[in-house]
């Protein structure tokens, strides 16, 4: 019962304590906050599984699943990011390609989102993937550029997570 | 969020004065992600990107944070900017010398998380729900993507209230004899 007690007074204790430390960042810069927050969510990551996926129409075409797969592991691989086809945590890469002017221009929108299991706070029964990092971009370019600019807005935006990964698992 | 565009000037202006071509790259809307909206009583509608050239083009920031915030008002979702329940609407676009723009929207509900992973990092946060869109749009008619960005909004609202019904609170009849009937 006084272990109990005194449970109840340390988690009362430690919820004030939460409640000064977290608020004011939070009320301060609550971007700023959840960036940090994003970050820290890559901590401990062993490996991620790279899936993409890819919809463009035609004049703006893009290489295949497969080869976008290859380069994002390449530039993965080369950074020492672990890659396993069993790993608890997704890297998902979307891209989207446009040509919406008579094929002369095309608009192209990058995501690249850390997915992992999670549970809700407010009901830890409820389970499902979040995404808890997230870099992104769009873009215009001519039908003549668009592979170069494709592969370039690809590697920036993959070069932010690798970045972002290395950051909160630095290479021993 | 980092933004890279080439752009050859071969282009007339004229032929882009009104081209809305939305796709919908992110699919977030299954029964599985409507259903981390359930009993979520509030929430605090943020919304982040556009940027100094749409400003000049006629949309602020400020305006787009109040036509977000009436729709799920009207639809009587409570919105408290304390909430730890986010719906972020993130409006990115890009202006091109021809007077074009490209823009990426992105309609996110984030909310406190436990990584499966490790349990002990609680104070995290996810985005459990998310649609968007991609598209093209002349400089003279920026104003039609807040239509779509309303239109994701109201996507938002109809999965908030699939997981969160309406209570329905019975009136009773008022009776007004009519002239001549007292």
């Amino acid at each position: 019962m006084r272990v109990l007690r005194c449970r109840s007074a340390l988690c009362l204790f430690l919820a004030a304590l939460a409640l000064l430390i977290i608020n004011p960042t939070w009320a301060k810069d609550p971007v700023a906050a959840y960036h940090a927050i994003r970050r820290a969510s890559l901590k401990g990551i062993e490996s991620v599984e790279v899936v993409v996926a890819a919809k463009s129409e035609a004049g703006c075409r893009q290489p295949s699943t497969e080869e976008l797969e290859t380069t994002i592991e390449a530039q993965l691989h080369e950074a020492g990011i672990p890659i396993s086809p069993d790993a608890a945590s997704y890297l998902f890469v979307s891209l989207n390609s446009l040509a919406p002017i008579t094929d002369a221009l095309c608009v192209l929108a990058v995501s690249v989102d850390l997915q992992q299991a999670v549970a809700l706070v407010r009901d830890l029964r409820l389970t499902t993937l979040g995404t808890t990092w997230q870099e992104g971009g769009v873009g215009v370019t001519t039908t003549e550029n668009h592979g170069e600019f494709l592969q370039m807005m690809l590697t920036a935006v993959v070069r932010e997570f690798i970045h972002a990964y290395l950051g909160q698992n630095p290479k021993p | 969020m980092r933004h890279v565009a080439i752009l050859s000037r071969v282009f007339i202006a004229p032929i882009v004065a009104l081209l809305l071509l939305p796709v919908s790259p992110w699919a977030g809307d299954t029964e599985h992600d409507r259903a981390t909206l359930k009993g979520v009583e509030a929430l605090w509608a943020v919304v982040g990107g556009l940027g100094p050239e749409a400003e000049q083009d006629g949309r602020t920031a400020a305006q787009f944070q109040r036509d977000v915030e009436v729709h799920p008002r009207q639809a009587g979702i409570a919105l408290d900017s304390t909430s730890h329940h986010v719906l972020h609407v993130n409006v990115t676009a890009v202006r091109r010398e021809i007077g074009v723009y490209a823009y990426a929207i992105e309609v996110a509900f984030l909310q406190p998380v436990r990584l499966l992973r490790d349990p002990r990092l609680v104070h995290n946060f996810a985005v459990t729900w998310i649609v968007g869109e991609v598209g093209m749009v002349g400089a003279t008619v920026l104003s039609t993507v807040q239509s779509t960005v309303m239109d994701l909004v109201d996507q938002f609202i109809n999965a908030y209230f699939d997981q969160n019904p309406r209570k329905v609170t019975r009136i009773s009849p008022v009776v007004i004899p009519l002239r001549g009937q007292a």
